[in-house]
């Protein structure tokens, strides 16, 4: 169980390679998740992740593209894997499960308007 | 930071030098490289100094255990793994050098920690106290003489007429006597008044009953823990009523019970009673001086100008100067305070000093030996050296190869020291009395000295010899040239050989000193006979039945004299004034002062010098005998004759009968003083029965049957053998000197083995030197005393160094006694010969060995 659940983050930063396609690597998968979001996100705690999803089998990785930015230093690329995508989906069908049972909730707008 | 600013845009240098150092090197491209992407993006964004710090913190972060630099592959790493390897063989090779070694420092160590768990011991006295920095005893000191306790008094003076006096508290023994509860009763010497306020002053932990004020109820009690469990076993003691002598007839209620008192306190105590039963007034006097005060200071508070006003009041109470308060701080009480009716016998700081020294010696030359051991052994691998530096092994390489050898065996030692330390921790500690907790050895004040010991033998034995050694020439150590005797190594050992002898030689003098001093306390002659003595101790309701109990006695056959006296030898004696008949009382002499029954001079065997002894029938009532010591006639009277003079205690006038030669009354610290006994058998706190030489333990039972009888209703009568109460005396004595005959053997051992190795590993050396002059016919005897002539020779020039040294710091010690031996040549001779032997014999041994081989074994090999 523990070997395949997909955190909260962890489905996060596995859609966001999946949207980046062919550039995700630690500093673009941030950048990504920053702005998406608009939460601080810092490149350790995604570095982190992505190598947990890479031991889940959800992304594989390769080394490739030193720029001079990174002093010559190559970067590890992320592509999505299938196992990821299906994991993905079924994540999105269970929230997709649990909205339509959802009742249809009338809140009222106390104060404001 | 901004050096680097217009040149050059890029991340701090030493956070990518701390990143390189832990991350391994499977993540180390992608995150340096993302870092940097980051870092640049950031610099736009938010400028380069922030850039740089979050770079920093990024760095940081990124430190998880699964990116850390696996230990395994690291370079450094493996070499020391190599050079352990290393180390262990070598160890193993010559098992005699590497037990030698290991042995000697760890027995050093041992040496070494147990006198610093003691002297930590022994200087932690009284800090438990919160407010043990701000408190002080006030004590004052008559003419030079300085005086434990106080008046009652000058505790309320003190607090009500200086600002810088914010607490006080006074205690006041109950003299000895009996404590009942149901069928309970003991006899107790432990219990004080106090005043309500030495709850505030000191930590006393109330561990039931009342603990806001527990000394505020006027007919309560507080006890300890267990004193309550001996009253009330597993009884609720809070409320039961507890009956003391001293109360006559009233009872008490306990109010609260308290921890025991920590034993490292320079004073415990069983029972305290409020000290504000007595009116204002009684504790406002100035008469007694029986009382102990503490007050608490404030930190600004002027102490000087303290114990000058209340040194002008004690002018004002007295009518004339003479006594000058002094405050003393609580926490030096224990180790600097010997002054006269101390609460309880105190430790000196002079052995506090000389176990330090002692112990330090012992290190100094187990340090020595392991130096010099690890000297010669590294000249015996000059060849692996060579070997190594051919194959192009590098210098710092090689370096470090020594200092983790010399590292690992220190290490190693200092482990086996401490399980040591924790194996003889309870064997000293039962054999020196003190309640040291096995947990003191992990104390900071332990291990801290420890890692310095660690580090500086470490610098001192593996940094020198492993530059030495590392620098070889190649050529020459494999054509062995560089073990001679003028070169750097040699003289290095020399040095370290002649420093070692200095400090034995020392060590060895300062031990038999020592303990010639402590033996001689105890076997100077008394000047009377006192192991033929019991005491008595008498309490107030023993009184009465004193005629009773000594005609009881003298029916037994063992028992031949029976006396009362106010005070006994042995233990504390009153200092009063006494003066030549006709003189004014201020031109009094001080000195000590018994008053005592007629029988005194026989029950104690004092001898007369001259005149008679007490007369034994009553004597008319107003008039008075004394009996005088040498010493006081002296004082008194010069060369004139003492008997038939008239002397004056107080309103006491009478004749001298007799003189008594001076004995030992008190310590052997103290010169006999001067001594009065007058006859008085009203005062009767002490009984001293005489028995015969063979019967002590008749006597025993004489003593204790009387008992019964005389007095059925009292507990079983206390007594106490003279000899056994002067051994009590000296029982700090007897300790140091069996520390110091142990600490003599100790180094006499280590310096014995040092040479022993050192001999040894040179003789290794020259075997084939030795072979060669034997095949050319020189004789055995003109071997070894050309082998042992360098020792010989650095033995000479050490005592030459030390014998001053030692000389010096002999004299120092024994001025502290008043009865001191001559030290004399003899001590300096034997401490020479035993030195001298033990170099001699350490290396003859081995050149004996080499000398009588057959040469052909030693010339074979090439």
């Amino acid at each position: 169980m523990k070997g395949t659940h997909l955190g909260e983050f962890e489905e996060l930063v596995l859609l966001t390679v999946g949207v980046l396609e062919d550039d995700a690597y630690g500093v673009t998968v941030t950048e990504a998740m920053q702005e998406q979001t608009g939460r601080a996100i810092t490149i350790s705690t995604v570095h982190t992740a992505l190598y947990r999803l890479e031991k889940k089998g959800f992304v594989s990785s390769k080394l490739d593209g030193a720029t001079k930015a990174r002093g010559g230093r190559r970067k590890r690329l992320y592509t999505i894997t299938s196992a990821g995508h299906a994991a993905l989906v079924e994540s999105r069908g269970l929230r997709d499960k649990l909205w339509g049972q959802m009742p249809n909730y009338q809140f009222e707008f106390i104060g404001r308007l | 930071m901004t050096k680097n600013h217009r040149s050059q845009i890029s991340p701090p240098k030493w956070a990518n030098w701390l990143l390189e150092w832990y991350c391994s090197e499977r993540f180390l491209e992608e995150v340096q490289g993302d870092l940097h992407e980051w870092f640049f993006r950031r610099v736009e964004r938010q400028g380069l100094l922030r850039a740089r710090l979050l770079y920093f913190i990024d760095v940081i972060r990124f430190f998880r255990t699964f990116r850390l630099r696996s230990i395994k592959n690291s370079k450094t790493a493996n070499m020391t793994g190599h050079n352990i390897k290393i180390t262990w063989r070598s160890l193993k090779k010559d098992r005699l050098s590497a037990f030698l070694r290991i042995g000697n420092l760890t027995l050093g160590m041992v040496c070494f920690l147990l006198i610093l768990v003691y002297v930590n011991y022994e200087s932690g006295y009284d800090q438990y106290h919160a407010k043990a920095a701000n408190t002080y005893r006030l004590q004052h000191e008559l003419r030079g003489d300085p005086w434990a306790a106080t008046p009652v008094g000058v505790g309320p003076y003190a607090l009500e007429n200086f600002a810088g006096i914010e607490e006080m508290a006074r205690f006041q023994r109950v003299s000895r006597s009996w404590v009942k509860y149901q069928d309970k009763i003991f006899i107790e010497g432990d219990i004080f008044f106090a005043d309500t306020s030495a709850f505030s002053i000191f930590d006393f932990e109330v561990v039931n009953g009342n603990s806001e004020d527990p000394l505020q109820l006027v007919h309560g009690a507080v006890l300890t823990e267990s004193m309550a469990k001996k009253y009330y076993g597993d009884e609720d003691p809070i409320g039961k009523e507890i009956t003391l002598e001293q109360d006559r007839g009233h009872t008490r209620v306990v109010t609260a019970i308290i921890k025991d008192i920590d034993p490292q306190s320079h004073f415990t105590f069983d029972m305290l009673l409020p000290m504000h039963v007595l009116r204002d007034e009684r504790l406002r006097e100035f008469r007694n001086w029986g009382t102990y005060t503490y007050v608490v200071a404030s930190p600004e508070a002027d102490l000087q100008s303290i114990a000058a006003g209340i040194s002008e009041e004690y002018t004002r109470q007295y009518g004339g100067p003479g006594v000058q308060a002094k405050l003393m701080a609580l926490t030096d009480i224990h180790l600097k305070s010997n002054a006269e009716k101390e609460i309880t016998a105190n430790s000196k700081i002079e052995y506090i000093y000389i176990l330090s020294f002692a112990a330090l010696f012992v290190l100094v030359i187990a340090i020595i030996n392991f130096a010099n051991l690890t000297i010669v052994k590294g000249v015996s691998r000059g060849k692996e050296v060579g070997v190594k530096k051919t194959l192009g092994a590098l210098r710092g390489q090689l370096s470090n190869q020594f200092l983790t050898e010399i590292f690992t065996i220190i290490l190693v030692s200092s482990l086996i020291s401490l399980v040591g330390v924790y194996v003889v921790l309870p064997v000293f500690r039962d054999f020196s009395g003190l309640p040291i907790p096995l947990t003191t050895i992990l104390s900071p004040y332990i291990l801290l000295p420890l890692v310095v010991i660690i580090l500086l033998t470490g610098l001192f034995c593996g940094y020198i010899p492993a530059r030495i050694f590392s620098g070889y020439k190649t050529a020459e150590v494999i054509k062995s040239k560089v073990s001679g005797d003028n070169t750097r190594i040699g003289i290095t050992r020399k040095t370290l050989i002649v420093v070692q002898f200095m400090v034995s030689t020392v060590l060895i003098v300062g031990s038999i000193t020592i303990y010639k001093q402590l033996s001689h306390i105890q076997n100077t002659s008394m000047g009377f006979d006192h192991d033929q003595v019991v005491t008595v101790p008498f309490n107030r309701e023993m009184r009465q039945g004193f005629e009773a109990f000594r005609q009881g006695l003298l029916t037994y056959a063992s028992v031949e004299e029976v006396s009362s006296s106010s005070h006994a030898p042995g233990y504390r004696i009153m200092i009063e004034g006494i003066r030549k008949g006709g003189e004014e009382p201020e031109d009094a002499t001080n000195m000590r002062v018994v008053a005592a029954s007629p029988e005194f001079t026989k029950a104690y065997g004092l001898e007369l010098v001259a005149g008679s002894d007490f007369t034994r029938s009553e004597l008319v009532e107003g008039s008075w005998e004394f009996v005088i010591n040498e010493s006081a006639k002296q004082e008194l009277f010069g060369e004139d004759a003492a008997v038939g003079k008239t002397v004056a205690w107080g309103d006491r006038e009478g004749a001298v009968v007799g003189v008594v030669s001076d004995f030992n009354f008190q310590s052997f610290h103290e010169a006999i003083g001067p001594l009065a006994i007058i006859r008085d058998k009203g005062w009767i706190r002490y009984s001293a029965v005489r028995f015969n030489a063979t019967s002590a333990e008749a006597a025993v039972e004489a003593i204790t049957k009387t008992g019964e009888t005389v007095f059925p209703d009292l507990p079983p009568i206390e007594f106490e053998f003279l000899d056994k109460r002067f051994d009590h005396l000296y029982l700090a004595e007897n300790r140091l000197q069996a520390i110091v005959l142990v600490f003599c053997i100790i180094s006499l051992l280590l310096t014995f083995s040092g040479i022993l190795g050192l001999a040894i590993f040179i003789a290794q050396g020259k075997t084939k030197e030795v072979a060669i002059r034997k095949v050319l016919g020189s004789p055995t005897t003109r071997i070894i005393s050309l082998m042992s002539r360098s020792f010989m020779f650095m033995a000479g020039v050490s005592l030459l160094l030390s014998i001053p040294t030692s000389v010096y710091m002999v004299n120092w010690w024994l001025s502290n006694f008043a009865y001191q031996i001559e030290p004399g040549m003899g001590i300096y001779i034997l401490a020479i010969v035993s030195l001298l032997v033990v170099v001699f014999l350490s290396s003859a041994y081995t050149t004996i060995k080499a000398a009588v081989a057959n040469p052909v074994d030693a010339l074979r090999s090439e």
